[in-house]
């Protein structure tokens, strides 16, 4: 499967990576992107099959890009790795059409329970 | 800031257990409560610390900060980055810190009342709006058993909030 990760800190990009390699993920095809709009651009291009996304960040944030790939009828499955773990933001994630929500700071345990119905067992 | 303001920002435990849970969990780094008497802080010292913030709009306007020296937001760096000392340069020292604070914040902003929204991770420069005053500020300090790390986590109202800028 194909997974992007789009988070305008590049650490975290890094950290998100560590977790699903330790999660048992690390033999799906990752790539990256820096911000909503850049991610946008590139799903559009590279048709992957789940995305994990910051909430907070410049040019266009996650709920944005998530409202932007619904209104496209974008085919994948979206979610959250944010530090941001509102009662309410995660209800506005869901309605809007996420399908997981991971709140920063996690675990590789976290990115395996979440993440294995969407990418299966590593 | 005025006292009542004051009060309702969390205590120095709330902030370093924050800063030690986050650090724990996921870099298996330690800390605990250390003595920061003596030690300027550190928006007003940039030769030795390199300080990020994160502001909180909504209500009473607040900003997070977080601070290392040199060698430990090297040291924080190579945990987050994964590589050696000798490839960290100021680019990622600020990216790691900045992470921090935005998890910090992020973890705080739901104590602090409804409606608040985070802004983006900056960098804090000695001069600017928020190091000027002398505003009263809760803080923690923290190092590793080591010492190879010490970092300043605080909250304070943003002193510009009614021109709507952070420094």
């Amino acid at each position: 499967m194909k997974i992007m990760l789009v988070d305008d800190s590049k650490a975290m990009r890094l950290i998100v990576r560590r977790a699903l390699r330790e999660a048992g993920f690390g033999h799906h095809e990752i790539s990256e992107a820096n911000n909503g709009a850049e991610a946008l651009a590139a799903i559009r291009a590279q048709r992957p099959d789940v995305v994990l996304s910051d909430w907070n960040m410049p040019e266009m944030n996650g709920i944005q890009l998530l409202d932007a790939l619904v209104s496209e009828g974008a085919s994948l499955k979206f979610g959250f790795v944010t530090s941001e773990g509102t009662q309410e933001m995660q209800e506005q994630a869901k309605q809007n059409g996420a399908q997981f929500y991971i709140v920063k700071p996690f675990t590789a345990e976290v990115f395996q329970e979440v993440l294995t119905p969407f990418l299966g067992r590593g | 800031m005025n006292e009542q303001t004051l009060r309702s920002l969390p205590g120095p435990e709330v902030l370093a257990g924050l800063v030690s849970e986050v650090m724990q969990t996921m870099f298996s780094i330690g800390f605990g409560f250390d003595e920061p008497s003596g030690i300027t802080p550190p928006w007003r010292d940039t030769e030795t610390w390199r300080t990020l913030g994160v502001p909180i709009a909504g209500g009473v306007p607040v900003v997070v900060i977080v601070a290392s020296d040199r060698a430990g937001a090297t040291r924080l760096a190579t945990a987050m980055f994964d590589c050696p000392q000798e490839d960290v340069d100021g680019a990622m020292i600020d990216d790691a810190l900045g992470e921090l604070v935005n998890i910090v914040a992020g973890q705080l902003k739901p104590s602090l009342g409804p409606d608040r929204v985070l802004g983006l991770p900056q960098v804090l420069m000695a001069g600017a709006g928020l190091a000027a005053e002398d505003a009263p500020w809760r803080a923690a300090f923290l190092s590793t058993r080591q010492g190879d790390v010490r970092v300043w986590v605080a909250i304070r109202e943003q002193e510009n909030h009614r021109t709507g800028g952070l420094s």
